[in-house]
């Protein structure tokens, strides 16, 4: 495809008939008159099934908010688009809307593929081609449809997981996979140059397939991964440490084919216990890892380009989210053409605690997106004495107003420390010295505040308090008031003999009682337990951690190399808890990490993070400062778990701890 | 009891009761209400046409109709959408061949 066949100014508005095409072609040859949406005409959208198109319907009631369009998966190619029903719940509608899942991924990987190919520059690439992923992808991710059992005979009513040449649910699923394949080979493969610019975009265009547990890039890492392990015999270490954690995880894998409900964080953890969806994982996460270091290695990045592309993505972000939350039809349509895990929110107000998260899954890592492209822009414009265009300008205000929206407190208030810090001694020229001994003093300060406000007992006690509060032991007791009195008593110890129920809890919170009531702690060194709960408490984390321990119930070789990647089913749905409704994560990365490739990849993590940033930190240039932003909001929020985020804190990492002194050296003032 | 009693039990449950089951007849305008203990059934019709019913009564009003949860009846368009997909592959073979022809003149 030639890259000028279209004028970028068509861009936009091509791609927008490209997305409505498959719509627009299923209201063609409609019979019936479409109606408006009403309780009058709630009984005419209940009999006349898959005769009204979707199309028409959004065209007919754009007026219409109070209604939810749930798409619905369809065995009948002709339905399609199509209503398949209506319901009238607590005075909502909600309609039906025929998909198919063939169909799904066909449309979307081509929609995703024309996308790529028109806004990246084809580039000369060094990249050595290989035909080897063509087969193996294919094969690899059609594996996942087999693996995942419970998943996808959930999402559809025809799943058939056999493999015969009348299986045409699975032969649908390879040649769908074997194209994507072949088209990753011709379109992408010749712009991975400028790949790495581009990828803020994937916080818009997230890619996860509708209704299924992958994602487009995930598909496309792993695509490149094949080719660095066929070019480079690079990352020896890490490919000799993941093959041992992976026999590892092997080896203690118990099956029992539970069922994961992965909800916001679809196509980026495993559903189904099973050893084939441990080892479809394995292989993955792998491959990805290797693809998105192989596209690091031959992107030539460009900081103007890659910062505007943090600004407009942002923007874009925010501002397509709130036209969503407005127009139901539009929150359909976003949901699909752009591969949300999940619904954007369809309230222009917000909620849970002054929340708003627009069309990403989780308020809490758009924050740290939104934090990170303002730090991002102001870090290049320092480094680059530039001045804020008008344009940039507008950028900002908006992608301000959606960090304030996402009310992740810790984001704004990291990115606004940093970016002073970083506009006093780098372009005002304040005495660094002086600066550190002032953010000394605000340091005292803020913890001797933090023990005057919250008191010494809440501090210390808190986490174990709320881990006991979310565990099994008081369940059908007055839980509130036995947990409070043993605590204002201080005999936690013998909460583990209360209704004889102490080999209920976790592990973990087994080991955290034993090192808070060990009588062997060193004078003056405060215990352990109690630092982390008084960090979890002030930072806001107290709850959520509480509910970790409570359900953190590891083997001592499971803490050691944790359950495997992605592999959220054991600690989600095997440890007996009274916990409240919902999808409750970590809510940090480090316990994400923990769970995963447990404490031994948390000291890897931690050598690493020292040898290349802390024991090289003043070599390193300007961009360091983002690497420091995102290991302090990562140690509060789970955004490990949303791939961008991943591929964005890879990309810090990797970036911001380059060797490459020429690059950096211009910063370093 | 009859055989279609026994399909719609089978299908539906037996929450209530059959013979004084309302005539809802073919009655475009009539509202089912949804059941919230009721868990949701997928119905078929002999076209493949699928619905999701969410009350017991909504239930038996289309088993009664000729729906029915047996996926065998279904039209499955598996064998369609195969071959829509290689037509579409093809289709993408010719036109880059013809492409780089055109590009080499």
């Amino acid at each position: 495809m030639k890259d000028t066949f279209l004028k970028q100014k068509f861009y936009i508005p091509f791609l927008g008939i490209i997305t409505i095409m498959p719509w627009f072609l299923s209201s063609l040859g409609q019979k019936v008159t479409t109606k408006s949406i009403s309780i009058e005409n709630l009984g005419f959208y209940q009999s006349n099934i898959c005769d009204v198109s979707f199309f028409k319907v959004i065209f007919s009631n754009i007026n219409v908010r109070n209604i939810q369009f749930i798409g619905t998966n369809v065995q009948d190619i002709n339905c399609f688009g199509k209503i398949m029903g209506m319901d009238l719940v607590s005075g909502k509608f909600y309609m039906y809307v025929g998909t198919n899942i063939h169909i799904n991924i066909f449309f979307q990987t081509i929609f995703w593929i024309f996308l790529l190919t028109l806004f990246l520059k084809k580039d000369e690439t060094k990249a050595q081609r290989t035909v080897v992923p063509l087969l193996l992808i294919p094969l690899i991710f059609t594996f996942q449809i087999i693996s995942e059992s419970r998943f996808y005979s959930y999402i559809h009513e025809s799943y058939n997981s056999e493999i015969t040449l009348s299986n045409y649910y699975l032969i649908n699923i390879f040649l769908i996979y074997l194209f994507l394949s072949i088209l990753i080979h011709n379109h992408v493969v010749p712009r991975i140059n400028n790949f790495i610019n581009y990828f803020p975009f994937m916080f818009l265009f997230v890619g996860t397939f509708f209704d299924m547990n992958i994602n487009f890039y995930l598909i496309i890492f792993c695509f490149f991964g094949l080719y660095n392990l066929i070019a480079f015999k690079d990352y020896k270490y890490f490919n000799m440490i993941y093959f041992g954690f992976s026999f590892i995880w092997i080896i203690n894998f118990n099956q029992n084919g539970s069922y994961f409900d992965v909800d916001k964080i679809r196509g980026f953890a495993n559903t189904t216990k099973s050893t084939s969806a441990l080892l479809f994982w394995i292989v993955v996460i792998f491959l990805s890892i290797h693809g998105i270091l192989y596209l690091l290695k031959y992107s030539k990045i460009n900081l103007n380009l890659l910062k505007k592309n943090f600004l407009i993505s942002g923007t874009l972000l925010f501002l397509l989210g709130t036209v969503g939350s407005i127009f139901p039809g539009i929150n359909f349509y976003t949901f699909y053409t752009l591969g949300l895990n999940k619904k954007g929110i369809d309230k222009i107000a917000s909620i849970d605690g002054n929340t708003w998260r627009g069309l990403a899954s989780s308020a809490e890592s758009v924050g740290e997106f939104y934090a990170f492209s303002l730090l991002f822009f102001f870090i290049v414009l320092v480094k680059n004495k530039e001045k804020i265009q008008q344009i940039e300008f507008i950028y900002l205000i908006i992608i301000f107003f959606a960090l304030l929206r996402s009310n992740n407190f810790a984001a704004l208030s990291s990115f606004i420390l940093i970016t002073a810090y970083i506009f006093l001694i780098y372009k005002f020229g304040f005495n660094r010295k002086y600066l550190h001994l002032i953010m000394l003093v605000l340091f005292i300060l803020a913890v001797l505040f933090s023990i005057s406000y919250f008191s010494y007992g809440s501090l210390s006690k808190g986490l174990l308090f709320n881990a006991f509060e979310s565990s099994s032991v008081f369940i059908n007791t007055e839980n509130y008031y036995n947990n409070l009195r043993y605590f204002e008593e201080e005999n936690i110890l013998e909460i583990l003999n209360f209704n004889n129920q102490s080999e209920n809890l976790s592990s973990s919170l087994l080991m955290l009682v034993d090192i808070f009531t060990t009588e062997n702690n060193i004078p003056f060194v405060p215990n352990i337990v109690a630092v982390v709960s008084s960090l979890s408490l002030v930072i806001n984390r107290s709850e959520r951690w509480g509910v970790f321990i409570a359900k953190y119930d590891p083997s001592i070789s499971d803490f050691l190399f944790g359950y495997g990647p992605m592999q959220l089913n054991e600690y989600y749905l095997e440890q007996p808890m009274n916990e409240p409704n919902g999808l409750l994560l970590p809510h940090s990365s480090l316990l994400v990490l923990l769970l995963f490739s447990g404490i031994i990849s948390i000291l890897i993590f931690s050598f690493l993070t020292y040898k290349y940033l802390i024991k090289n930190f003043s070599n390193l240039g300007l961009m360091k400062y983002l690497l420091v932003f995102q290991i302090i909001n990562l140690i509060k929020s789970d955004s490990l778990l949303y791939l961008s985020s991943f591929v964005l804190f890879l990309f810090t990492f990797i970036f911001s701890t380059s060797e490459d002194r020429e690059e950096y050296s211009k910063s370093n003032i | 009891m009859d055989k279609d009693s026994e399909k719609i039990i089978n299908i539906c449950g037996s929450e209530g009761d059959l013979d004084s089951f309302p005539d809802i007849g073919s009655d475009p305008n009539y509202v089912f209400k949804n059941d919230p203990l009721f868990e949701t059934v997928a119905l078929y019709d002999l076209e493949g046409n699928a619905i999701n019913v969410n009350s017991w009564i909504e239930c038996v009003h289309y088993v009664k109709g000729g729906w029915s949860n047996n996926h065998l009846l279904l039209v499955n368009s598996e064998k369609d959408i195969f071959f829509f997909i290689v037509i579409s592959i093809s289709f993408y073979f010719f036109i880059r061949f013809f492409n780089k022809k055109y590009e080499k003149k």
